[in-house]
């Protein structure tokens, strides 16, 4: 087993304590986090986390094929500002 | 992330699919970023409206005599009208559009970021159309896509585009529901 196996991933303490006791009272609402780094676990699933960006919080919403990557992937630093054209948007 | 806005005339008959970046050659050869999220479309290309500006008001139609990729989003594109590169110079940096009606077809649950900017949001309460929060300023384009919901108080506020959060999009309408879960409309 490598180190970095049996660490496991990183989740911040306080994300995680918010998710489980969301996840006991059946509760939705926006959790917001400044940890980028923090893993997305299958108990975020279905909650809204707004993500620090380094100027504002943008809310994700958590879904299956997101697990296992990391919050901040989600919410990119940078914006480019382009033409809508024809570019097109899914609601997934 | 890309943010994307729209140009400024909302029943605009023509639809941007690129623009010019720059003369490329002695042929009179137009270096062209793509615009569109359906690149494949430039090989089809047989007639294009070439517009000064970004909201197409008596674009002029000219023909594509030759089509090339180029790396990225980036095409070479040879115009009949323009056939050196003097030409290619005098033209400036337009934008390429072609009629909405040649738009291309999308599969469910896809829209065109250009047509839900302006849309009116609408909270879903006891009904699935209660009361009015805004209107979509923006949409940010990126892994998951956004909306900026502008409220009448000129506050804005990202909805995260998925069904669970907007359940429904009336686009005859030119509205949609959005479920607002405690916190959302305070980051």
């Amino acid at each position: 087993m490598s180190r970095s196996v049996k660490k496991g991933p990183f989740i911040q303490e306080k994300l995680l304590k918010k998710i489980e006791r969301m996840n006991d009272k059946n509760e939705k609402r926006v959790i917001k986090t400044w940890s980028r780094a923090s893993t997305i676990t299958p108990d975020m699933i279905g909650h809204t986390i707004a993500v620090y960006n380094g100027r504002k919080h943008v809310p994700i919403f958590v879904t299956e094929n997101m697990v296992d990557y990391r919050l901040g992937e989600f919410v990119p630093t940078r914006m480019f500002r382009g033409h809508a054209g024809e570019k097109t948007v899914s609601r997934r | 992330m890309e943010l994307l806005s729209k140009s400024a005339d909302k029943n605009s008959p023509f639809i941007l699919i690129g623009k010019v970046l720059a003369p490329h050659g002695i042929r009179g050869a137009l270096k062209v970023k793509s615009l569109s999220d359906f690149p494949e479309r430039f090989f089809e290309l047989e007639e294009v409206y070439l517009s000064p500006h970004e909201t197409p008001q008596a674009p002029r139609l000219v023909h594509v005599e030759e089509v090339q990729p180029l790396k990225g989003d980036q095409w070479l594109l040879v115009l009949e009208e323009v056939p050196d590169r003097t030409a290619a110079e005098n033209l400036g940096k337009p934008f390429l559009c072609v009629p909405r009606s040649q738009a291309m077809e999308l599969p469910e649950d896809t829209f065109y970021a250009e047509d839900l900017i302006g849309f009116e949001v609408y909270r879903v309460e006891s009904t699935v159309w209660g009361s009015k929060l805004g209107v979509i300023s923006q949409v940010v384009q990126g892994m998951q896509d956004l909306l900026e919901l502008t409220t009448p108080e000129g506050d804005t506020h990202f909805i995260p585009f998925v069904k669970a959060l907007v359940p429904e999009v009336d686009i005859a309408g030119r509205r949609l529901a959005v479920q607002v879960i405690d916190g959302l409309l305070d980051l």
